[in-house]
């Protein structure tokens, strides 16, 4: 928690240094760089809550191809839980490459569950077994959660901010929220923090961010506008707080750390992201438990 | 959210955008600043031999003729006999000559030179006084030197390799960014030397990170040099007499870095009427003050502050009269002599950048401060005893509405150390010393008002050597130095040490009480350095030199970050240790007008420390999990040819050079390229002064791009795409080029008028080239394929400054 709200004021800070002495200009660039070959890739979190649990697997590919990543079809695909039941993922008809269980399927806390997927991935008429395993965290209860109307440097915001217990042992949090129909389910804006800081503690009103009122759109330029969530009055608001396990955290915030690229002051070298996969696969399989939330944003004082 | 996005001057950048600062008031009645004065004495080898039979025994004092100082290393040559001395710090010359009438030839940089035929005929006593060379603008070179005598043909002669020295008269001429006159740009321009990342006051030497040079101001460490996050150093150069940079062979009363010692010097004590100089900058104004009190003791003070954001305070919007963006710097030295034996002096530096707004606030800065007691015995032995507290701290709070926290940290030296120089005779020189150091390490205090305190242990060290070193004319033509240090760290309790299996988690651990000793590490670091002169213009040298490094830090960003934590080497980590060797081939020209040298080097790193992929440095109680440690090597040849005299002055240089790191758990355990590993580099530096009023300077720099990883493949989830990257290090940026231009223009250049005023113009980049700072990717396009970004830093910068002195 600590870290996630000081690395945002650190961020910010220096952007400013950079914005307001130097010219800091941006612009597009050719970079020729070698394709490595393609791998596996395999992604998919297990969920405490009944539903059709998903995993995506396609291929990579080189990083500048101006062709979308392959899909990777006809893979066997099951997931078999700690005391043996197995349940098979199939290839939905229209969606090339994601695989759902064919019942409703619900992960238990502390028990563990291991996905395979079979397929002949580089094409040898052999079919090659990848395997992961994950062991869902504890459930932690999100209380409630409220969303109020800070200004800030003259700017109107609002500020969503949770209440929960932490629990026991060193636990790791990923947020993943809603604004009325927009769910921003990208690893990108998700939010990933521990509990350092916190440990044990009641997590009492804290921030897991600030969003601008739309009425301040115009202020922002257009390119700004894209990576911002704006939030009006009478909006609902719904969080989902998911306690992860500390590999599927790692994997997280080494995603957002890498997806743009250099960060030259607090960035270190630049780094493949873990993963949990065996045989050269790349991804993750994740566990998340959900505890969900919801409020609506309220008219500014 | 990206970086790139706050380079616009959007929403973000305006949260902390710059304005008012209400602070500098009390920052000014808070402090002082510092340095200490490194004061030896050269007892000059020549006025101890007295005068056998017909010859007579000449000697002197030379003064500057304003000042009424005594002028050290000033060359006194006469020329019939090809014979000279040099005077010594007190400007004391002496020698021995046969009857007869002799022709003088007194000479100093910055100097007229001045040609006097003297009759010898008894003892005699001949003072000289010298005017300053206007057209070589007013560069006193108030030369001291430590261990080794300073000599005009020390190119040649001095036993130490690699060693480059730029006076504050030649650093000032330098075109500097944004008109700030830096001691660390400059040195950055010297061969082996790259900084870290554009406009950095970070540097690389000799493919070394930035934690691998020690950094002294009058011999008290700096932790942290740069203001503004590295752009600027911390080094006035009001105050700055002249800097040495040690690259690898060190001195042998300083160790504790694997890569340099960069030796910043204040300006000595000055005895005479208030005098002063400054300057108005576009970032910054600076003045300082000296003179003396009575006749033993003498006083400078000195200050600069940016102050860019007292302009914003006019702002008439609110929250931007609320947030400060400034640097400032506080220098003061006072200097006491009991006897003409004995100097007592204090020095004082404080340096703090500041930026904040009402919801955040982020501050960082040195405090150093020194004591030293300069004694001489007799005329072949002196000392220096001094007390040495350094401190470099950060600070980071949060006043966000629902996430207030701040987190505060510091490094804090405290070190006493006693050299001593003693001339057994001519031809040997020996000096020797103790240091003992406790540095105290506290990686962080985080407080929060809703919740309980994080605290992250505390680490105390001690950190002693002994030296010993001897430099030794051999014959006319072989001078050696040679000796040994003997460094000894220590672990003090409190503390907790975890012990870690082969995936590096920690699985054990085990508490020391408070006070405890609980490890103990031991180096012996030989440095040995010979020289042989094929003539009186050029020689040939070579040494070797090991140097151990017990503290590093904790980050692993390619520009450096004001967020310095440095650890210690403990039970866990080993120190990390360097081994050398260079040779060289040295030629003055011109009677030591141009000095050419060529250098080659060969360095081997071991329990060298990276860290691991994506490590967590920060706030981590277990940081010695994210440690890899294996061993690096660099090597390469360095050209430099120099011109120190006439109107035209400058240096070139040319270096081929490559380091490398090999750790088993990184980049799948392949060597890999240092981040700083710079193929080619050449730099150029030339000043030109056209008349008393009129002198240009120019500064090309080229250097092949920095290893950096591109990604070679992408993997898709959940709709975005993510980074792969087939190793570390395996491609370069593209080269980087840069060209400066600057003019200084003195409109009444008259050095008996109570003010001169200067004017100075300058071009940064001044053809505007566009060197990579930062590649970024971004995702959100038209296509939803990734494309890259290029960010660069500077455009052509202009800056018009003006300084005075009176």
């Amino acid at each position: 928690m600590i870290q996630h709200n000081l690395h945002r004021l650190l961020v910010k800070t220096a952007a400013s240094l950079l914005a307001v002495g130097l010219c800091g200009c941006t612009e597009k660039i050719e970079l020729d760089t070698d394709n490595a070959k393609p791998v596996i890739v395999i992604y998919g979190v297990l969920t405490d809550v009944p539903s059709f649990q998903e995993i995506e697997i396609s291929s990579s590919t080189g990083y500048f191809n101006n062709q979308p990543n392959p899909k990777i079809s006809d893979a066997l695909v099951s997931i078999t839980a700690e005391e043996g039941t197995e349940y098979t993922l199939s290839e939905v008809d229209t969606l090339p490459g994601l695989y759902r269980t064919s019942v409703l399927m619900s992960g238990t806390p502390g028990k563990r569950y291991t996905l395979n997927v079979k397929t002949d991935f580089d094409g040898d008429g052999v079919g090659e077994t990848y395997t992961a395993e994950t062991t869902m965290e504890q459930k932690i209860d999100l209380d409630s959660i409220t969303v109020t109307t800070p200004e800030m440097m003259g700017y109107a915001f609002y500020s969503i901010n949770m209440y929960a217990m932490d629990v026991p042992n060193k636990s790791y949090y990923l947020i993943r929220y809603q604004v009325n129909d927009s769910v921003y389910n990208k690893i990108s804006k998700y939010i990933v923090f521990d509990d350092m800081g916190i440990e044990e503690q009641y997590i009492q009103a804290a921030s897991i961010g600030y969003f601008p009122d739309v009425k301040e759109k115009e202020r922002f330029t257009e390119e700004d506008s894209k990576h911002l969530t704006f939030i009006k009055r009478g909006d609902t608001v719904r969080i989902q707080l998911c306690s992860i396990s500390k590999g599927y955290y790692n994997f997280l915030l080494q995603c957002q750390k890498e997806i743009a690229g250099e960060n030259p002051f607090f960035g270190g070298p630049l780094s493949n992201v873990v993963t949990n996969l065996s045989k050269g696969a790349i991804g993750y399989f994740g566990s998340r438990t959900i505890s969900e939330k919801q409020h609506i944003a309220p008219a500014r004082k | 959210m990206k970086l790139d996005h706050f380079f616009q001057k959007g929403f973000l950048s305006l949260l902390f955008d710059i304005s008012t600062s209400i602070s500098m008031l009390l920052c000014v009645c808070l402090t002082f600043a510092t340095a200490k004065s490194n004061a030896h004495t050269t007892v000059s080898a020549a006025e101890l031999s007295l005068n056998p039979e017909n010859r007579y025994k000449v000697s002197g004092t030379i003064r500057d003729y304003q000042t009424k100082e005594p002028l050290s290393s000033v060359s006194v040559h006469v020329k019939e006999l090809k014979k000279g001395a040099t005077t010594d710090k007190n400007g004391f010359y002496s020698f021995a000559l046969p009857e007869g009438t002799h022709t003088f030839v007194v000479s100093s940089i910055g100097y007229k030179t001045q040609t006097t035929r003297i009759s010898i005929g008894a003892v005699t006593k001949r003072d000289f006084i010298l005017e300053v060379d206007t057209l070589v603008m007013k560069e006193i070179v108030v030369e001291e030197r430590v261990l080794f005598k300073e000599k005009k043909d020390e190119n040649v002669t001095r036993t130490i390799m690699g060693v480059e020295k730029l006076s504050m008269g030649e650093i000032k001429k330098m075109p500097a960014l944004m008109g700030e006159v830096d001691v660390i740009k400059a040195i950055q321009l010297l061969p082996g030397v790259q900084p870290t990342s554009e406009g950095s006051s970070g540097f690389s030497v000799r493919g070394g990170s930035a934690d691998q040079n020690l950094i002294l101001l009058d011999q008290s460490t700096v932790y942290n040099a740069g203001h503004m996050f590295g752009f600027f150093s911390v080094f006035n150069n009001d105050v700055v007499d002249k800097v040495q940079l040690y690259k690898g062979d060190l001195p042998m009363m300083h160790g504790g870095r694997l890569s340099s010692l960069l030796d910043v010097q204040l300006k000595e004590d000055y005895k005479g009427k208030l005098r002063g100089n400054g300057g108005l900058g576009l970032i910054s104004s600076r003045l300082m003050l000296e003179g003396s009190l009575g006749e033993k003791n003498s006083w400078l003070i000195s200050g600069r502050r940016s102050y860019a954001d007292l302009f914003l305070k006019l702002s008439s919007d609110k929250s931007m009269r609320e947030s400060s963006i400034y640097f400032y710097d506080l220098n003061a030295k006072m200097t006491h002599r009991f006897s003409p034996f004995d100097k007592l002096s204090m020095n004082l530096y404080m340096g703090n950048d500041n930026f904040g707004s009402s919801v955040a606030r982020f501050s960082y800065g040195n405090k150093v401060g020194s004591l030293n007691w300069k004694h001489i015995y007799h005329e072949r032995l002196y000392s220096n005893l001094s007390l040495h507290l350094t401190d470099y701290h950060f600070l980071l709070q949060s006043e966000l509405e629902n996430a207030k926290a701040k987190w505060v940290s510091n490094i804090t030296d405290l070190t006493v150390r006693w050299d001593f120089v003693r001339s057994i005779n001519s031809d040997l020189v020996l000096s020797y010393g103790v240091t003992s150091t406790l540095h105290r390490f506290n990686p962080g205090l985080i407080t929060q008002p809703d919740y309980d305190d994080f605290k992250m242990p505390v680490n105390n060290t001690l950190e002693h050597s002994l030296y010993l070193s001897a430099e030794q004319e051999v014959t006319d033509k072989l001078t050696m130095r040679y000796g040994l240090r003997w460094g000894i760290f220590q672990n003090m309790g409190s503390a907790t040490i975890y012990t870690y299996d082969k995936n590096y988690e920690a699985v054990d651990s085990t508490t020391y009480g408070g006070g405890k000793i609980y490890n103990t590490y031991h180096a012996l670091e030989p440095r040995v350095g010979v020289v042989y002169k094929l003539t009186d213009q050029s020689s040939i040298k070579a040494n070797y030199t090991r140097n151990t490094q017990f503290i590093q830090l904790a980050n692993n960003s390619s520009s450096g970050s004001p967020l310095d934590l440095w650890f210690p080497a403990n039970p866990n980590i080993k120190p990390q240790a360097m081994d050398m060797v260079s040779a060289g081939y040295f030629h003055n020209f011109n009677r030591e007008a141009i000095e050419a040298s060529v250098e080659i080097y060969y360095k081997k790193m071991s329990h060298l420390i990276d860290f691991a992929d994506h490590a967590q440095l920060m706030l981590n109680r277990k940081l010695d999990g994210e440690i890899r440690v294996g061993n690096g090597k660099a090597y390469g040849v360095e050209l430099m040819i120099r011109k120190n005299t006439g109107a035209l002055t400058g240096f070139i240089n040319y270096t081929l050079s490559r380091s490398e790191r090999t750790i088993p758990e990184i980049n799948k355990g392949k060597s890999y390229l240092s981040p700083f590993d710079k193929t080619h580099s050449v730099n150029v530096s030339v000043s030109y002064a056209l008349s008393k009023k009129w002198n240009f300077s120019a500064a090309w720099v080229y250097s092949t791009g920095n290893p950096t990883s591109y990604p070679t493949g992408r993997f898709e989830v959940e709709g975005e795409y993510f980074p792969i990257y087939s190793g570390r290090n395996e491609y370069r940026r593209t080269d980087y080029h840069r060209l400066d231009l600057s003019v200084n223009y003195v409109p009444k250049h008259n050095t008996k008028r109570f003010w001169t005023g200067e004017w100075n113009f300058s071009l940064y980049n001044a053809y505007g080239h566009k060197n990579p700072w930062i590649i970024t990717y971004d995702q959100d396009t038209p296509t939803g394929i990734p494309e890259a970004n290029m960010t660069y830093l500077f455009g052509v910068v202009p800056s018009i400054t003006y300084n005075f002195t009176f």
